[in-house]
């Protein structure tokens, strides 16, 4: 009786998987395939090198990998220090005024990434919204804020803002505030509870807001393009360009590899440590 | 002669808006007793409660631990623990874990910490090999045990309970009311128990406190709380269930003044009333609408 | 367990799925559908709209691709059966698509005659228009502009940015003061032009180190870099910077539409390639080679030499630009004086001859390597 149903089951998951292996796993196989080809060729028949992955090294693309994933980071950590006292806030004190603060950050999300970052420019330019202002009404004169690190890291958390607030409310609210405070009446302090009572149990909602940040701004270009000025090139840039302007799929291929496999397996060890069935809502 | 007062409440009365929970309660609590507060939903003993264990404020009065005045103290700051209704175990973390936490915020060394979890895990029967188990697989019975042992670990001046025992089944419930009884004996510590089941209040306790609405209808030993508050008792209960007195009652009612300890008796209406509706063939739910809006339009607002 | 019967079941569905789909769209017949693949401005409702009208129950549609090789590379990863149209700039219809098979040659006698109607330098008809043999005509040519780089003119003279071409930017002076558009493929020109060199003769390692410490120096001194126009405008405009590597009428011609006319585009008077160091553009529009062709686009090449479309092809969308067209009396009816200002007409013909056209470097795979390092430092 096992086997049959058993038996069912993997038939009747065998069209979505093999529509899964066809979205998902095929077009990363090519890239795959592509980036141990020789340089500068348009197909898959040639025979493998790995040349591609020696000019990561010799030609300097680490330092666009560094920038990335450094940024990344800043971006992550910055987002969570941000976003956990509101994310507390809206979890354990605001009532109605949790929903206003979701719908607003979600309609943000309805504007083109593009045209959100070119606001930004028009108020952070000099000249812009912030130092007109200065200059009209006190007489101060400054530059614009952009074109910088600081400015891209910025960019960064403001874009992935809702992805870090949102997975950091579900992971709070799953603190359950009795054992909050049956920790204090056992005499623990404000930090102590924060570090043995909220950080573990809040720690999927955690894990799983900081990997999206990181991953999305990991791979993000448009912040240093529009606010950065491309102070730095990050590795999606180097990507872009590898493909478009330098006519050269196999190292673009390449790179896009090592980005994949850095972040990939990044996400996998992230997610092995944490029970997602929880922040899904599954336990009990 | 009675023990020493250890905690005691003067005209405390609690307000959220223009809500009343508390009205004007006085109480003290006695070293080493086994006190119940029992009274129906929405009689104020978690609000109670609350305040007993620091994680409230009163909004007017003083509670007194020890003789001091320990109004704004928070719960952390505090020689009592609870043991709540939910129990509160720390999900993450082990049984030993657990039971130490206590222990690991006042800084006790590893050794003895463990040295201490191994005599809470026999003195509560569970097996010491426990220790490393994770408190989530543990059966209902276990992790009450576990919430019991860890209060136990902070070694508390007084301990609350907060209706621990309501989720479980009755003959679990039974046997661990004996053995929290017997745990009073052993611990001679003070306990401070919260129940709607007047039932286990009368199992266990030393001195009962009857709440409703907001207010400490009488308090008195298992032997005097019988008369003239049956009828109250029966609406307590709902159930119809009458609780057998064992005690000449009234003698120890009017005798004592230790059943109102700074209370109104109720009026000769509510008397009069409540006699009426005993007799009027038995089951009565509490809490009387009427009488709830009564008592409210009676309270100084604000 | 999935067993082999069920694996070869599935596997026919999928085949049987597949077959259904194939051969639909060979019969389809394609008659009445066209896909343009362009640079902005082809694929406004202005251009498409009088040709759908002209062709009623046609399936007409346009994308714009954001660089030359973004567009090449949908041909390349086997979209030809897609598109029928390509829309790129001129060397790399001669050099590239043409010699991979990826577009086809248009009928010669047909459109032949257009080039007698146009600018002087497009006549004959315009040589990177055919193939290197000269004897095919490979796509037919309307959009054009000098491209060097622009300044504002309130901070820098146009007289004294012609006469230091690109060694502005390496002057001491300009450090921060400008920003470098990331139009990678025509900066690694404009850099070896900056390094004296001729980008489109052999290099030697001695240039390529010239190059190097070139690029270095220019993205060193640059205050912002960006492959956004708008974004560069608006930097040059609010003072920001004085000047941006590398542009021309193309990136100036918005602004300079907005009434901004001290953004301008500018051609150095003498460079390192047969005296000339402007470059220009010139877009060349090819019939892709679809293996299911249809009659519609030379239909589509055709229409758009009408005055009427030529004039909406150069004030299309986004950016403005001068069409071989304007030697027509004709089609110069159509536009008015703001129009030829921002569009620098009044310099356009001397510009032309100080530029030479846009093709392949030779070495441009290693430059390439060096200016993606020198960006990244």
């Amino acid at each position: 009786m096992d086997r049959i149903e058993e038996r069912q089951g993997l038939l009747s998951a065998l069209p979505l998987s093999v529509l899964m292996v066809l979205i998902f796993v095929a077009p990363l196989i090519v890239v795959a395939v592509f980036s141990i080809m020789p340089p500068r060729v348009f197909d898959v028949l040639h025979m493998p090198s790995f040349e591609n992955y020696r000019i990561f090294f010799t030609q300097g693309y680490y330092r666009s990998l560094g920038w990335a994933l450094g940024m990344a980071a800043m971006a992550t950590v910055t987002l969570f220090v941000i976003c956990y006292p509101l994310a507390y806030a809206m979890a354990k004190i605001f009532k109605k005024f949790t929903l206003i603060i979701t719908i607003a950050v979600v309609v943000t999300l309805f504007v083109s990434e593009n045209i959100r970052l070119f606001g930004w420019v028009l108020t952070l330019m000099k000249g812009g919204l912030i130092s007109g202002y200065l200059r009209t009404y006190a007489g101060i004169d400054i530059d614009g804020w952009l074109y910088n690190v600081p400015v891209i890291v910025f960019g960064l958390v403001y874009v992935y803002f809702p992805f870090m607030l949102f997975p950091l409310v579900q992971g709070i609210s799953m603190v359950p505030e009795e054992v909050r405070q049956a920790a204090s009446d056992l005499g623990a302090s404000r930090t102590r509870i924060f570090f043995e009572i909220d950080l573990p149990l809040a720690m999927p909602g955690i894990v799983v807001g900081s990997l999206l940040t990181f991953v999305l701004a990991a791979g993000a270009m448009a912040e240093s393009k529009l606010l950065g000025g491309q102070a730095v090139i990050v590795m999606a840039d180097e990507i872009e360009a590898a493909f478009t302007f330098g006519q050269n799929w196999s190292l673009g291929s390449a790179l896009a590899m090592i980005l994949i496999l850095i972040i990939g397996s990044l996400a996998f060890f992230a997610l092995s440590r944490v029970d997602l069935d929880g922040i899904m809502g599954r336990r009990g | 002669m009675a023990p020493p007062v250890v905690l005691r409440l003067e005209n405390v009365t609690k307000r959220f808006g223009l809500f009343t929970a508390l009205h004007d309660i006085n109480l003290d609590i006695y070293d080493g007793e086994f006190l119940t507060i029992v009274g129906p939903s929405g009689s104020g003993k978690t609000t109670m409660i609350r305040l007993l264990v620091g994680m409230d404020e009163p909004s007017e009065g003083l509670i007194y631990l020890d003789g001091k005045v320990i109004n704004r103290v928070p719960a952390n700051k505090r020689p009592t623990c609870m043991v709540f209704q939910s129990l509160a175990l720390f999900p993450h973390r082990t049984v030993g874990q657990n039971i130490e936490f206590p222990l690991k915020i006042r800084g006790v060394d590893e050794r003895r910490r463990r040295a201490r979890a191994n005599e809470l895990l026999d003195l509560l029967h569970l097996p010491r090999d426990y220790y490393g188990k994770g408190v989530m697989q543990c059966s209902g019975g276990e992790r009450q045990r576990v919430a019991l042992a860890r209060a136990l670990a902070f070694d508390p001046e007084i301990l609350f309970f907060d209706e621990p025992l309501s989720a479980l089944d009755y003959r679990l419930r039974k046997a661990l009311e004996k053995e929290l009884k017997q745990l009073h004996r052993q611990t001679g510590k003070t306990f401070v128990y919260i129940t709607h089941s007047l039932e286990e209040a009368m199992v266990m306790s030393d001195r009962i406190a009857i709440m409703r609405t907001g207010s400490i209808a009488q308090v008195g030993t298992r032997r005097n709380l019988c008369q003239p508050e049956k009828p109250l008792r029966r609406r307590i209960h709902g159930r119809g269930q009458p609780v057998r007195c064992r005690g000449p009652g009234r003698r120890a009612v009017s005798g004592a003044r230790r059943g109102y300890v700074g209370q109104r008796r109720p009026s000769r209406y509510r008397r009069r009333r409540a006699r009426h509706l005993d007799g009027a063939a038995g089951i009565r739910p509490f809490p009387d609408s009427r009488g709830c809006r009564r008592l409210r339009s009676q309270r100084p607002d604000g | 367990m999935v067993n082999r019967r069920t694996f070869l079941k599935g596997t026919a569905a999928v085949a049987g799925l597949a077959a259904l789909a194939g051969p639909r769209r060979s019969w389809a017949g394609r008659e009445n559908e066209l896909n343009i693949l362009c640079w902005e401005g082809y694929n406004t409702d202005d251009v498409l709209g009088p040709f759908r009208a002209k062709h009623p129950g046609s399936r007409v549609r346009a994308e714009s691709g954001t660089s030359d090789p973004d567009m090449i590379n949908k041909l390349r990863a086997g979209e030809v059966n897609v598109w029928d149209l390509i829309n790129v700039n001129q060397p790399w219809a001669r050099n590239q698509l043409y010699p991979e098979g990826l577009i086809k040659p248009l009928n010669r006698a047909r459109f032949e005659p257009y080039f007698d109607l146009m600018l002087p330098e497009f006549q004959g008809p315009y040589p990177l228009a055919l193939d290197e043999s000269g004897k095919e005509l490979i796509g037919m040519v309307q959009r054009f502009g000098p491209f060097s780089f622009v300044v504002n003119t309130d901070k820098i003279s146009r007289q004294m940015a012609e006469d230091q071409g690109y060694k502005l930017f390496l002057d001491p002076k300009m450090k921060g003061r400008y920003g470098v558009l990331t139009y990678d493929n025509w900066n690694i020109m404009h850099m070896c032009m900056a390094a004296d060199l001729n980008p489109f003769a052999p290099l030697g390692e001695s240039d390529f180190a010239k190059f190097s410490k070139v690029a270095k120096a220019i993205f060193d001194g640059a205050k912002l870099l960006t492959d956004d126009l708008v974004g560069m405008n608006t930097a040059l405009i609010n003072g920001e910077i004085d000047a941006y590597f590398t542009g021309g009428t193309y990136t100036a011609s918005p602004a300079r539409f907005d009434g901004q006319t001290q953004v301008r585009g500018i051609t150095p008077k003498s460079g390192p390639v047969n005296g000339k160091g402007g470059v220009v553009w010139v877009e060349v529009t090819s019939a892709v080679n679809n293996p299911d062709p249809t009659p519609l686009a030379e239909d589509f090449l055709e229409f758009v030499q009408q005055p009427e479309i030529c004039k909406v092809v150069a004030f299309a969308e986004g950016t403005y630009n001068p069409v071989t067209q304007m030697a027509n009396p004709k089609v110069m009816a159509l536009f008015d004086k703001d129009e030829l200002d921002a569009i620098q007409w009044d310099s356009l013909p001397e510009e032309m001859e100080r530029s030479v056209d846009y093709q392949i470097v030779v070495d441009y795979n290693r430059l390439n390597e060096l200016y993606n390092a020198a960006k990244r430092s």
